[in-house]
């Protein structure tokens, strides 16, 4: 290498510190404040990646958040990163990156033949290739799969933290460029509270890359001087490397904060932090991206938009090239030249498309010696891996074609201007409108429902003058709208306040051949799509911008088209012959940028994922080898498996002990609701079906309620405990949901009925103990609980006190066995439990866990909400007739008898058994009548319940099947993929069917 | 993820709420006179409105007070918040 | 009331005791504190009759709220807490629940209330430090601003995907804030766990 790539003095790199860093393979150094594309240009490297769809080699083209080709793979292993750009990457030291689609490497890559193949390769390919025979769509989608992609996902977890926050403001600010650091400034006079963010990790946007000067300062140093202002104020809160990438409803708006680097070792420090900031008002201010021309071969690596070569030139002090030519439609990117011309960089000649450029940025470019040439076009790029030399012919009257002698120039580097386009998509995301200015063609911020002011070029005021005025007022005015005072400034001004002469749009820069004959003019870089697919979609009949986005996928690719929406839309509307206004715009949805999984996710992973619900015994069911099982929130035991036990060993010990001798439950995680209040019963009467006028203190009742179209919602065990006392328990899954259904409809139909509700389910450690030696164990508990059978029955209730705990004490049986529910203060639970597992160790008492429950109250015929009722089933299909009362009205019973609700060919439950003993039927699997050879057969119903009874000792089920009542003792069958079952139906009570055991 | 603002605890974040459906929609008192049509009326058929829609929600994670709000269902404003037992101010009905 | 020995607070698995008095302390500025057994009594009855209120003043020798997530009386004593424009947390000394409910309904009696016991229901988590509000920020849409949330004033929101009540106590200009969160005994650990997990270490 000859001379130094890098600039001696300048930028806002810190020579002193110089970074390693690694490109596929290589070793390289740049300095920190570099980015990944700035400290590759250092060092020489332009050729980056290959392209999507035809592995063109491609190179940096921007200098940030709309760089479409610059993709590398970050980092190996866990962390990877897929379809990174390379100029967001902030340079850390060791950092490695990788060209994305290049195989084996950029410079080489075996699949850049494709490009060869172009013609087979035009817009909608896909869908017009692989359509037949159907059958090859597999072995299509497999190639297609080698080739396409942008990159591969981590194959680990990744081991890196995020972190959320929430944040509320008056004033939020995006971008800090020159209008958004004049509005914040203005803003900070008052009292409100500010948040400022920027994307980059120095605050100026683009005072950082331009050669300007306000209020007589350099721009970088005025940028510096309103940063530490801010800094100093305690109201304003400046987030730097921070990217607002959705605009949500009511002002909320979404952002993810870089905090480091994907470095491997830094422990406990968060990666990224996702902000989710709510504003009064929001100042949108976030500047333009430049606009490329759209000609001949215009991917090739060195062609540059012409304001990132000043940002790499000034802001990180690269030369970017050597030999520099400059191709615009505009004043402002004559900057370049100068800028270049200043660093002593030679720059050949500056190609205009305008007739004439006659403004004071052009005419001092020529009078420092450089070639303009006005009314001409770049026709031609050689050099496939970089640019070595143009051809530039002059354009007709019209523009739409060239002439005359074609000009050669050697250069390593084009730089490249159509204007500029404001960055609309934060305001685009509210579903705000977009206005065409026909002036110079750009989309300008129209209407919007959010409370947001676009300031600067993001609103299509370009000039830094109007930039720092825009600001400004806009300071003065969300201070006035958030309801605060300003004080009397002055705005800042733009010290030169050079004025520009009107742009000159060309949207296809035409060249010797009509676009795609012999070369490409690429609109969208990220997704190969040129001009001739934009001219062939609206051949085929494509009008709308919609239609023409999906067919082409312009602008669908990572960068979402920042650069390359507008030229083609504009390229739409020229073949159609309409105005771009009247063809419309695509709509821009969040993220504006991509947004990382686990800044989603947040802390709320691993163990934190979701809240997890622990029992007042949860530690004694782990340290007893529980396997768990999830309800809802809550962790219940499944089983207790001991040493080598399987489930179903398990469960059948478990299962036998309970009906044998006894077994203790925790049952805490049902829902319980205190019910107070003179018309308590009479509500209950309204939301149950069977009637509690008459229910008894110190009684039980089992209740159903329906949802008001008569289905079965949730059942439950309801005691009076005093005269206007009333305690309900739900399944654990509705606890919540039924609490609040009873508020709703106290609160909504009938506010004139007393009662009030208050959830108890936390305050009570339930434990159920189950079977013909319950009653023996507990009676060793309590002195003042008389538990004999006459005394305390079942489906009754006793206060008193239970291993020195006050306790309720229910006689209520999901098993079928003699059961005691015993409540006591929740912080009491893990103590009686304890006590009870060592006292009724002489009755071997074991604990089971629910999937024991389950086969316990299946046997009985006892249904489980959710299980045998799926929201389509009533109590009547559930064989509960005695249940419904007849004479009063209650939420859903009109429903009972509207016609669909009373066919009596509607799915009943009833038991299955098996003809083989040993089969377990699948729940859920579907029941046929008939076997048949053709198919479908018609199904008439499904498993809902089955399991294994170790008492029966042979398998049973539950099923809802079609007129089910009618078809006990007929055969049925379950057609499985390898098998099929063959059943009798029967009752659904397989157990102890008159009950002696729960009475007893 | 929309502001709504509680009648009782003032300006909260959606997730704090359950919405209930559309508002206004009586329980008949003698439900067994209606005739399946008028009933099913009551139970299925709600109003999918463009524009401001009369809806019920609940503070649920608050204080569990229902009330009523007005949401323009394209925009998602909210044009008022009144009790549950108060009918729509004039300007929105 | 049951001797303490035989009692387990939700987080008593943390072996939060054996740290001095239930006490972590994480990173420089924060402490984190499990204040367990407080007595919590849930109350409702119909603020629009006097003799409601009346009845109640006698009963706890304080003022129910009337202003929306406010809290009255002294967390030391009584303190009532505003849960809904019919419904408060009561809250005494750690034991003093049985007294809460008999004076309660001795002053109510024949009133249409509801008056339930609490206590074991819900634990408090103390955090007192500079950091204690940006922690609940980043599980919490509620704005805690000094402007916005000042001391004496309770929230029922969500934290960290857990319904919770939020009480700030104090606000020092030297200490930082004070504050209780009051968390359903299922839910504590988890949030537990997440507020060290949150916490600036």
């Amino acid at each position: 290498m000859s001379r130094p790539l890098r600039l001696s003095l300048g930028g806002a790199i810190d020579r002193k510190k110089p970074v390693n860093f690694q490109f596929n393979g290589r070793q390289l150094c740049g300095y920190k404040g570099d980015t990944l594309a700035s400290a590759l240009l250092a060092n020489g490297i332009h050729l980056v990646s290959r392209s999507f769809k035809y592995h063109r080699p491609r190179g940096i083209f921007a200098s940030g958040t709309e760089e479409p080709n610059a993709l590398v793979q970050l980092e190996v292993g866990p962390r990877t990163l897929a379809s990174h750009q390379a100029t967001k990457i902030k340079l850390y030291e060791g950092l490695k990156a990788f060209s994305a689609n290049c195989w084996p490497s950029p410079a080489f890559d075996l699949l850049g033949i494709l490009g060869f193949f172009h013609r087979i390769l035009p817009a909608g390919f896909y869908y017009k290739t692989f359509m037949w025979p159907r059958w090859g769509w597999k072995i299509y989608e497999y190639l297609i799969r080698h080739i396409a992609g942008l990159g591969y996902c981590p194959r680990q977890p990744d081991p890196d933290r995020y972190d959320h926050m929430n944040a509320h403001t008056d004033i939020l600010i995006i971008g800090s460029g020159p209008s958004g650091l004049a509005a914040a400034i203005e803003a900070s006079h008052s009292s409100a509270r500010i948040i400022i963010v920027d994307e980059n990790s120095k605050f100026g946007g683009r005072l950082l890359s331009d050669n300007s000067k306000i209020n007589n300062k350099s721009g970088p140093d005025w940028a510096a001087q309103q940063e530490s202002i801010l800094a100093s104020n305690p109201n304003v809160k400046m987030l730097r490397n921070t990217t607002a990438f959705g605009y949500y409803d009511h002002n909320l708006i979404g952002m993810i904060e870089n905090l480091t680097g994907p470095i491997t070792g830094v422990k406990d420090k968060k990666r990224q932090r996702l902000w989710k900031i709510r504003a009064k008002q929001v100042v949108l201010a976030q500047g333009a991206f430049e606009r490329p021309l759209v000609f001949s071969d215009n991917d090739r690596p060195g062609v540059m938009l012409a304001g990132a070569i000043r940002t790499f030139l000034n802001k990180y002090a690269v030369i970017p090239g050597r030999r520099v030519a400059l191709f615009v439609n505009n004043d402002d990117a004559y900057r370049t030249a100068l800028d270049l011309n200043a660093h002593g960089v030679e720059v050949v000649v500056v190609i205009d498309l305008r007739k004439e450029a006659t403004g004071v940025l052009p005419n001092r470019t020529i009078s420092e010696g450089i070639e303009v040439v006005e009314d001409a076009a770049i026709t031609g790029v050689i050099g496939k891996s970089h640019v070595k030399k143009i051809e530039v012919m002059m354009l007709s009257e019209d523009g739409k074609s060239v002439q005359g002698e074609k000009r050669f120039f050697d250069c390593d580097l084009i730089g490249i201007s159509g204007g500029w386009n404001p960055a609309v998509h934060l305001h685009s995301h509210t579903n705000g409108k977009t206005v065409w200015r026909k002036d110079d063609g750009v989309f300008i911020p129209g209407k919007t429902l959010q409370n947001i002011i676009s300031i600067g070029a993001c609103s299509g005021n370009f000039s830094l003058q109007s930039c720092l005025k825009d600001g400004w007022t806009a300071g003065k005015k969300v201070v006035k709208l958030t309801g605060f005072s300003s004080k009397k400034t002055n705005s800042p001004k733009d010290t030169e306040n050079i004025p520009e002469q009107p742009w000159r749009n060309i949207w296809i820069i035409p060249s010797n051949a009509p676009a795609g004959q012999n070369d490409k003019h690429f609109v969208d870089q990220q997704h190969d799509v040129t001009a001739a697919d934009i001219q062939l979609a609206a051949r085929e009949g494509y009008q709308s911008v919609e239609h023409t986005k999906r067919y082409t996928t312009l602008g669908m690719a990572t960068d979402q088209g920042k650069t390359s929406n507008i030229p083609g839309h504009a390229i739409l509307a020229e073949i159609l012959g309409k105005e771009v206004s009247a063809i419309g715009t695509t709509t821009f949805r969040p993220p504006y940028t991509p947004v990382t999984i686990g800044a989603l996710a947040g802390p709320y992973t691993g163990l934190l994922f979701a809240p997890i619900r622990r029992s007042p015994m949860h530690y004694w069911h782990e340290s007893n080898g529980a396997i768990w099982e999830d309800v809802g929130e809550w962790k219940r035991p499944w089983y207790y498996p001991k040493r080598n036990e399987s489930m179903r060993d398990a469960v059948a010990r478990e299962c036998l002990a309970t009906r044998n001798s006894v077994g203790i439950l925790d049952a805490s995680t049902l829902g319980k609701i205190d019910i107070q209040g003179p018309d308590s019963a009479e509500f209950l009467n309204r939301i149950y079906t069977n009637n509690w006028e008459n229910l008894e203190i110190g009684c039980c009742r089992y209740g159903i309620m329906l949802r008001e179209d008569g289905m079965v919602m949730d059942d439950g065990v309801t005691s009076r405990l005093g005269k206007n006392h009333y305690l309900m328990t739900t399944t654990t899954g509705n606890a919540a949901s039924v609490l609040a259904w009873l508020e709703e409809w106290s609160q909504t139909e009938w506010p004139t009925l007393k009662v009030y509700f208050t959830s108890v389910t936390e305050q009570y450690a339930t434990i159920t103990l189950s079977g013909p030696n319950a009653r023996l164990l507990l009676e060793e508990f309590t002195n003042d609980i008389d538990l004999g059978g006459g005394a305390f029955p079942a489906m009754q209730y006793r206060e008193g006190t239970v291993g020195g705990f006050r306790a309720r004490v229910f006689r209520i049986s999901f098993t079928g066995e003699c059961a005691f529910e015993i409540n006591v203060q929740a912080s009491g639970g893990a103590n009686l439990w304890a006590n009870f597992v060592n006292a009724g160790e002489k009755y071997g008492i074991t604990p089971y866990g629910t999937e024991t429950m389950h086969v316990l109250r299946a046997e009985k015929g006892y249904i489980i909400v959710g299980q045998e009722t799926d929201g389509t089933v009533t109590p009547y299909d559930l064989g509960m007739n005695w249940i419904i009362s007849k004479n009063k009205d209650f939420i859903g019973r009109r429903s009972l008898n509207r016609p669909d609700t009373a066919r009596d060919d509607r799915k009943q439950l009833v038991g299955l058994l098996p003809n083989d003993k040993t089969e377990i039927l699948p729940e859920g699997g579907q029941i046929v009548s008939q076997l048949q050879a053709t198919y479908p057969i018609p199904m008439i119903g499904h498993v809902t319940s089955s399991y294994h009874s170790p008492i029966l000792g042979r398998s049973f089920a539950l099923a809802l099947i079609k007129g089910g009542k009618k078809r006990l003792g007929q055969t049925v069958h379950v057609p499985l993929v390898e098998r099929t079952i063959t059943c009798q139906v029967t009752s659904h009570l397989f157990y102890d069917k008159e009950g002696h055991r729960l009475n007893g | 993820m929309l502001v709504i603002e509680c009648p009782w605890c003032g300006p909260r974040s959606e997730e704090e709420f359950t919405n209930g459906g559309e508002a206004h929609i009586k329980r008949p008192s003698k439900p067994s006179a209606l005739s399946d049509e008028e009933w099913a009326d009551y139970v299925f058929m709600r109003k999918n409105t463009k524009g401001i829609f009369l809806e019920r929600w609940s503070h649920s994670s608050g204080c569990r007070r229902w009330f009523n709000a007005a949401r323009n269902t394209i925009t998602n404003e909210i044009a008022a918040i009144y009790h549950i037992n108060e009918k729509p101010p004039k300007e929105i009905s | 009331m049951v001797e303490t020995y035989k009692r387990k607070t939700p987080l008593a698995n943390l072996g939060l005791e054996k740290v001095s008095p239930s006490e972590q302390k994480i990173g420089k500025s924060l402490l984190m504190t499990e204040i367990p057994y407080i007595a919590k009594v849930n109350l409702r009855g119909d603020p629009a009759k006097k003799i409601f209120l009346k009845g109640v003043k006698a009963a706890l020798n304080i003022q129910l709220p009337k202003i929306p997530n406010t809290v009255s009386g002294k967390f030391s004593e009584v303190q009532a807490i505003w849960l809904g424009p019919d419904e408060w947390l009561l809250t005494g000394r750690s034991g003093a629940e049985a007294k809460l409910l008999k004076n309660l309904q001795k002053q109510t009696e024949n009133m249409h209330v509801a008056i339930t016991d609490i206590t074991d229901s819900r634990t408090i988590m103390q955090l007192s430090g500079g950091p204690a509000l940006s922690i609940i920020m980043k599980g919490c849409t509620l704005d805690l601003h000094p402007n916005v949330f000042k001391p004496g004033q309770c929230a029922q929101t969500i934290l960290a995907k857990t319904n919770v009540i939020i009480h700030l106590l104090k606000f020092d200009k030297k200490i930082g804030p004070t504050l209780h969160i009051y968390v359903q005994n299922s839910f504590a650990e988890h949030l537990w766990l997440w507020l060290i997990d949150a916490a600036p270490t």
